[in-house]
């Protein structure tokens, strides 16, 4: 049950596609059934656009040693990768930066570039009927839009639908491991936006080692205005919660900001109809004046161990 | 014979009688079964447990059931739980109907066979009733649970999910009323313990909504009244004021839908405007035109209005405003260097998205291009400069982008 995410197979980390339950095999032996329908359409047409290729032309030699080749060559491609990642390391030319900077700023939204380090998910995965979309606006800003829609897929599973998400994609080092985000310099987390006056709300998921941790998101709202005035937002990362799959857990804990694998905006607000979020930038500062550590309770909430307490072979208590 | 009767007992809980009243009507028994088989296809309101008792009332129990309606009269007939909401008529779907019929459920057995059953349909109900948010109404719904039957009295009972069914139930009420933004009070508390005891799963849910709603309830920094006024004017002040974010903005309601006016539609028209856009619209020059685009949209809460805007293309000199920088700068080093002052604090140097001003908002009934003629007309007497500068209508529906084009 408690699986560890670091134990990976070679095919892991020279990017072959496996099954994500086993690790093993690839392609649908343990795949979920896919309500849309939508894999077996793209299947069969890969199939029909290189089957019309490939099927009258046999391999030839120059193809065959190419793909011999291919795995030693993928290898090497890495490990240059990685010789970079740890060069890079080793050699602290940020260092000056790292000691003195205030903030840092993540994503500037002025062209494609930064879009396509984000992704877009809506309860379309799940059978609903929520559009969203993550586009270039015409200022040049990120905009993220579309619609939400609260009608219950009838699939006698689920209970509620209705919501839209952008995330920003894994970053990647060598040999296809995650790499992380560190933010432990700073604290607060800094937007400029322009809304429709809805309420959002920013995500934040990081490693964990254990399965148990793999769904923690950490979360917290911000509220739009609306209108045409942009609006900055500023979230300490003492603010956020933790929560798992959707459940606000019991033992909170303040987010690991150094090992911070993907930020997330997503729209969950119980409301039908369409929605515009337009981003200029999205960037963390160390602000000094604000002091607080965790906003939210963390004692112990377990059971009172009164009998069978397990008392120390020797205490110091006394000395 | 034992077999005959267990089944028989499950047939009375998983079903109610109709009963006759002025307000319900009779139950058909052949649509019933029917439906019964076809409802419970389509999408369970019980849970999931109960249809496996269904399917095998129905397959083995059959025969049963039709002796049953031929020798017994029609009160004794199959219903579902939800059909005694259903039967209902639509346009008396009100707090005290619903109550009632919680009320003919508590009072007509004393064991309260079925209550699983029946408060699942009641939640789903609730919406048509238009009680989802009430919570007198939740309280009356945990009071269809029997009081102290499901408190554990030894720590076996305790230890292994008493009555895992019933706390179920009980958590999704409190789910519900989380959904629904309902903040329990001390008599849900009461009701809680009497029915389910104090260290069970209702009441854990019960603390955790005690504990998580008061943190979230003042975080938002718009506050809207509730419920919304359903005054539209009244509605476009909240929105125009919201937008404008300036205490000493003048709202003005340049139309009101009673005024007279030449044109055939009737309609109000609200305007905003703050002291520097009026400034700002004094400084204009007189040759580059202003334009009014819309209609983009605005959501409070689950409302929306349509706005337009007053605005001109940006102009060489403006100042660009940026996000406000650190004003306590540390050492001799950064004070005077703003290229050192970038490099540390690039989110405070972050660009201004290249736009122009916004000199007034406006927010009108109907979109219409008369309702946007008056507007003009109404901002021309306050800010004298509009007479000569030329507006252009750059009209477009609310679906298209909401980025003001440049």
């Amino acid at each position: 049950m408690m699986t560890i995410r670091t134990l990976r197979s070679p095919q892991l980390a020279l990017g072959v596609r496996v099954c994500g339950r086993c690790w093993r095999h690839d392609g649908p032996r343990h795949q979920r059934a896919d309500p849309l329908g939508t894999d077996g359409a793209r299947t069969e047409a890969k199939q029909e656009v290189d089957g019309a290729q490939t099927a009258a032309r046999p391999k030839g030699f120059r193809t065959k040693v190419a793909e011999f080749f291919r795995p030693a060559r993928d290898t090497i491609n890495e490990v240059r990768k990685y010789a970079n990642e740890t060069w890079t390391f080793m050699k602290r030319d940020d260092l000056e930066q790292l000691m003195f900077e205030d903030s840092r700023v993540l994503w500037k939204f002025r062209g494609p570039e930064d879009i396509d380090q984000w992704m877009v998910a809506s309860d379309k995965e799940m059978g609903g009927k929520s559009e969203a979309h993550l586009t270039l606006s015409e200022n040049n800003t990120a905009f993220f839009h579309g619609v939400t829609n609260l009608e219950v897929p009838k699939d006698g599973v689920t209970r509620y639908s209705g919501y839209a998400a952008m995330r920003s994609k894994q970053q990647q080092a060598a040999f296809n491991r995650r790499s992380q985000m560190d933010f432990s310099p700073f604290n607060v987390l800094n937007l400029r936006v322009r809304g429709d006056g809805r309420s959002y709300m920013i995500t934040m998921a990081a490693e964990g080692y254990f399965s148990s941790q793999w769904d923690d998101l950490w979360c917290y709202f911000f509220f739009t205005r609306g209108g045409p005035h942009w609006q900055d937002i500023h979230i300490p990362f003492s603010k956020f919660f933790l929560t798992s799959k959707g459940r606000v857990q019991d033992a909170q804990c303040p987010v690991p900001k150094d090992r911070i694998n993907t930020i997330g905006i997503t729209l969950g607000d119980k409301i039908n109809g369409p929605f515009e979020l337009e981003i200029d930038f999205m960037g963390v500062t160390m602000d000094l004046t604000h002091k607080e550590e965790f906003a939210y309770e963390q004692y112990y909430q377990g059971p009172r161990r009164k009998r069978f307490t397990k008392k120390p072979l020797l205490s110091t208590k006394d000395w | 014979m034992a077999h005959l009767s267990r089944i028989f007992s499950r047939q009375v809980q998983l079903c109610v009688r109709t009963v006759p009243g002025g307000l319900f009507q009779q139950c058909r028994n052949s649509l019933c079964i029917i439906t019964y088989s076809r409802a419970v296809q389509k999408g369970p309101v019980c849970p999931p447990g109960s249809n496996r008792q269904v399917a095998q009332l129905h397959s083995s129990a059959q025969h049963l059931a039709k002796k049953d309606t031929q020798e017994r009269n029609d009160t004794r007939a199959l219903v579902l739980h939800k059909q005694v909401f259903e039967d209902v008529d639509p346009d008396v779907r009100t707090k005290a109907n619903f109550l009632k019929v919680l009320d003919n459920f508590t009072k007509k057995d004393i064991r309260r066979r079925g209550h699983v059953e029946f408060i699942y349909a009641a939640l789903a109900k609730m919406k048509d009733f238009g009680v989802h948010k009430d919570l007198e109404v939740y309280n009356k719904l945990l009071d269809v649970f029997p009081k102290n039957v499901f408190v554990p009295t030894n720590f076996i009972q305790a230890l292994y999910n008493h009555y895992p069914r019933q706390q179920e139930t009980g958590i999704a009420i409190l789910e519900q009323m989380e959904y629904n933004g309902v903040m329990p009070s001390a008599e849900t508390a009461d009701l809680i313990i009497k029915v389910f005891g104090f260290r069970s799963h209702p009441m854990k849910k019960f603390r955790r909504i005690l504990y998580w709603f008061p943190k979230f309830k003042h975080i938002n920094p718009f506050p809207l009244p509730d419920p919304l006024p359903a005054d539209p004017v009244d509605l476009a002040r909240l929105a125009l004021r919201r937008m404008a974010d300036d205490r000493k903005a003048e709202f003005k309601i340049y139309q009101r839908e009673e005024d007279e006016t030449e044109s055939n539609i009737k309609t109000y028209v609200t305007s905003i405007q703050t002291v520097e856009q009026q400034q700002m619209l004094a400084e204009h020059p007189k040759d580059v035109p202003v334009y009014v685009e819309g209609s983009f949209r605005l959501w409070l809460k689950d409302k929306h209005v349509y706005y337009h805007i007053l605005r001109s293309d940006l102009l060489g000199g403006t100042k660009a405003q940026a996000m406000k920088e650190r004003e306590w700068v540390e050492d001799d080093m950064t004070k005077n260097d703003e290229q050192r002052r970038r490099w540390l604090d690039p989110v405070a140097f972050v660009e201004n998205v290249p736009e122009g001003p916004v000199f007034a908002m406006c927010i009108t009934g109907s979109s219409c291009q008369e309702s946007l003629n008056t507007w003009i007309k109404g901002l021309q007497e306050d800010n004298p400069a509009l007479k000569k500068i030329p507006v252009v209508f750059k009209l477009s529906s609310a679906s298209t982008q909401l980025a003001a084009a440049q």
